[in-house]
């Protein structure tokens, strides 16, 4: 089986679980809560198999002299490389966030909304599927694995920030109304849902800030300038100053409920934004991500 | 107090710099006006810009500084006063922060108990005596810091974490201004210039564009040699690289062998592969077939240069690329025909018989494209005094953001005292953010407790 065989099972497996997840969450019958889990735990596992088999695939691109992978060049092992790779390693991060979610909140809505952002950065990705390409002398590097990984991270716990955030609005309109149904009641609570969009959005600065100052760090090395005002730089930073206005809003003006929900929520758009529509929309040094 | 004698005016404006309203409002407002630049293509000519807005439209951004906003003086003026209000509220806040971080241990006094966010009371009554010992190894094991006191009614604990997270926003904030005094430093001592040098060829000068000027080396760079390899069957550069030489006073100096990833340094500059290219546009080896005379003729033609065939018709080659539409290399052709007039078409390479667009009389085909045997390299140098600081700045922008995310103060306090051969434990704990993950921490801790009584 190759790389790509085995994301398209992976995309749909991810969409059973989301189904069973919605399923769950109308029955209520738990059952249907572990069949769900396990579902989306088969979806990550053909997910991982097929980004090592994809490393696998990059590196047979190279003749057959220069395969043998030395501590400089383990970046010929990470298949991110272009925006059908970065989707489907968006798809992957965001799942790994939401099983460690899971272990620590354990929201059954919130697997469901998190196994669907997969499955539509999956199935998005399928329209620009294609095999394993060598890279250009820019990509070839180190930094690019510790800048995408971390980026990535970040992008992920936004997304995360994001499905909490649609809970959290969900939840605050059903408290108003008396009596809550099966599907309402199944959710958190409310402060337990506030509380985690503001810890993702934390842990997402971090590894957002990380990811600019290693993608500044290596643009130096490669470029001789850590930062040009490239489009791509300027939504990272757009991004940054986003949350970082999150954190304030959050923690020193002390705002709380809904108007950070719906930041959380904006915020998502911002950072697809940065993620799609730079690569997509405006051309610059990421353009490789766009096809 | 000691403000009394200070015009308000000015209390004013100290009150509203150290807000952290305005940080918010900076913080959003540079991220809204960040996107204009992203959305107007930055620093083109101006001709580009008033074809694709208009002259009035062009005047008014041109105005606003919309075609460099990053470096627009209001851009800059924004980006200084965050600096400012960062330093202003770091300042105001900073002795109660010391404060805070050196405070001794809150007495325990037990009509505060019940006012902590958490509390509990336990009773252990089994194990009374070896209760003490027990106490003091929980403690120990949850890590941090604690400390014993010892009254006529009975002991206190206080237990606490995470203290240092205290200082995380702040170490963060002083990495943000260091970032910024390192990129002034850059702005104001360095530069960012280019350079094409052919191979075999001598560069001394390189070239700023964003400031327009020369700026002569002391030394002279040599490109010996420019090498590039495609992965095969391919267009797609795999590996580029150039031999450099630095040469002072007629001696070679220094010397590296550069690519993308891989740069030179020498006396604070840094050359840097950035691209290639010819170093002369190729040459078309051309045939032209005579339709009437089924004669065939070869030509080689430089770019735009004109050739005659036969009397008074004339070809030349006006433009090429190495793939045209998807179907390979291809020129476009001008033929002056005598009588029939002249035309223009584009001839490919390795579409077999595509003449549809050849002239009246002659075929044209595409034999060849000779590609120059010379490259020229294309280099970016940098001198940049500030990108050290840049590093340190990001480097404690990191520690501080993590002390902010992992680390958390909480403090957990414990009345313990004797009542009738039993002991009664008074528990009180609060934390300064993270609240559930603490109540968690503190429901251990109480479990954990009430399992010292059991275990003897």
């Amino acid at each position: 089986m190759n790389s790509i065989e085995m994301f398209n099972i992976s995309t749909f497996v991810y969409l059973a679980g989301s189904s069973v997840f919605l399923w769950h969450l109308i029955s209520r019958g738990s059952n249907a809560r572990i069949i769900a889990i396990f579902l989306t735990a088969i979806g990550a596992l053909f997910n991982t198999a097929g980004l090592i088999v994809r490393g696998m695939e990059a590196l047979r691109t190279l003749p057959v002299d220069e395969r043998s992978i030395t501590l400089s060049k383990l970046y010929t092992l990470f298949p991110v490389t272009n925006l059908y790779e970065s989707l489907i390693f968006f798809a992957w991060s965001t799942i790994i966030i939401y099983f460690v979610l899971e272990a620590l909140y354990s929201i059954a809505a919130l697997g469901f909304l998190l196994t669907l952002i997969a499955f539509v950065s999956m199935l998005f990705a399928s329209r620009y599927s294609g095999h394993a390409e060598p890279l250009v002398p820019a990509l070839q590097s180190n930094w690019l694995t510790a800048h995408v990984i971390t980026s990535f991270l970040a992008y992920a716990a936004f997304a995360v920030a994001f499905a909490a955030g649609i809970l959290y609005l969900i939840k605050e309109r059903s408290n108003k109304s008396p009596e809550a149904s099966g599907f309402l009641s199944i959710l958190p609570a409310i402060n337990i849902i506030e509380n985690m969009i503001y810890r993702v959005i934390l842990f997402g600065v971090i590894f957002l800030t990380l990811g600019i100052v290693l993608g500044a760090a290596w643009a130096n090395y490669a470029w001789g300038s850590y930062w040009s005002w490239d489009p791509k730089e300027t939504w990272s930073l757009i991004t940054w100053l986003f949350y970082v206005g999150f954190l304030h809003a959050r923690f020193t003006l002390e705002w709380r409920g809904k108007r950070l929900a719906i930041l959380a929520v904006t915020g998502f758009v911002v950072t697809i934004f940065c993620y799609l529509g730079v690569n997509l929309l405006l051309s610059g040094l990421h353009s490789y991500g766009g096809e | 107090m000691e403000n009394r004698n200070i015009n308000p005016l000015i209390l004013r404006i100290r009150k509203l710099l150290s807000s952290v309203g305005l940080t918010v409002v900076l913080l959003f407002g540079l991220a809204g006006v960040s996107i204009i630049g992203t959305l107007i293509q930055q620093n083109l000519p101006p001709i580009e810009y008033t074809q694709r807005y208009g002259f009035k439209l062009y005047s008014f951004f041109n105005l606003l500084g919309f075609f460099d906003i990053y470096h627009v003086w209001w851009f800059v003026g924004i980006i200084v006063l965050l600096a400012v209000n960062l330093t202003f509220c770091t300042l105001e806040r900073l002795p109660g922060v010391f404060k805070r971080l050196k405070q001794g241990e809150p007495l325990v006094d037990e009509s505060r108990f019940k006012n902590l966010p958490f509390y509990r009371e336990i009773v252990i009554d089994k194990g009374v005596k070896a209760f003490p010992d027990r106490l003091d190894r929980l403690l120990r094991s949850l890590g941090g810091k604690f400390t014993v006191n010892a009254d006529s009614k009975g002991k206190n604990y206080v237990w606490e974490k995470g203290r240092v997270s205290i200082l995380g926003p702040y170490i963060t904030h002083a990495g943000i201004i260091i970032i910024l005094i390192g990129a002034l430093i850059g702005n104001l001592a360095g530069f960012r210039a280019n350079v094409r040098i052919v191979e075999g060829e001598k560069a001394n000068v390189v070239y700023d564009v964003s400031r327009a000027k020369e700026i002569p080396l002391d030394f002279e760079v040599k490109c010996e040699d420019f090498s590039v390899d495609f992965y095969p069957g391919t267009e797609r550069p795999k590996r580029f690289a150039s031999d450099l030489k630095v040469i002072e006073d007629g001696k070679v100096v220094a010397g590296k062998v550069i690519e993308v990833n891989s740069p030179l340094k020498y006396k604070g500059l840094t050359f840097y592969q950035s691209d290639y290219g010819p170093a002369a546009p190729p040459s078309f080896e051309i045939m032209v077939h005579n339709i009437k005379t089924e004669k065939d003729m070869d030509v080689v033609l430089n770019l735009e240069q004109e050739q005659e065939i036969q009397n008074d018709v004339t070809i030349k080659v006006i433009d090429y690329a190495q793939n045209y539409m998807g179907f390979g290399p291809a020129v476009l052709v001008e033929l002056n025909e005598d009588s029939q007039g002249s035309s223009r078409f584009p001839v490919f390479q390795n579409v077999k018989d595509f003449d549809a667009h050849s002239g009246k009389a002659y075929r044209v085909k595409l034999t060849k494209i000779i590609e120059p045997s010379l490259y020229f390299t294309g280099l970016q140098v940098t001198r940049d005094p500030g990108v050290n600081v840049v590093w340190l700045g990001s480097f404690i922008m990191s520690i501080g953001l993590t002390l902010a995310f992992f680390l958390y103060h909480r403090m957990i306090l414990l009345r313990v005292k004797e009542d009738n051969g039993k002991i009664v434990v008074l528990a009180g704990g609060r934390s300064f953010k993270n609240k559930i993950g603490f109540e968690r921490e503190f429901m251990k801790v109480i479990e954990r407790i009430k399992a010292a009584e059991g275990k003897l």
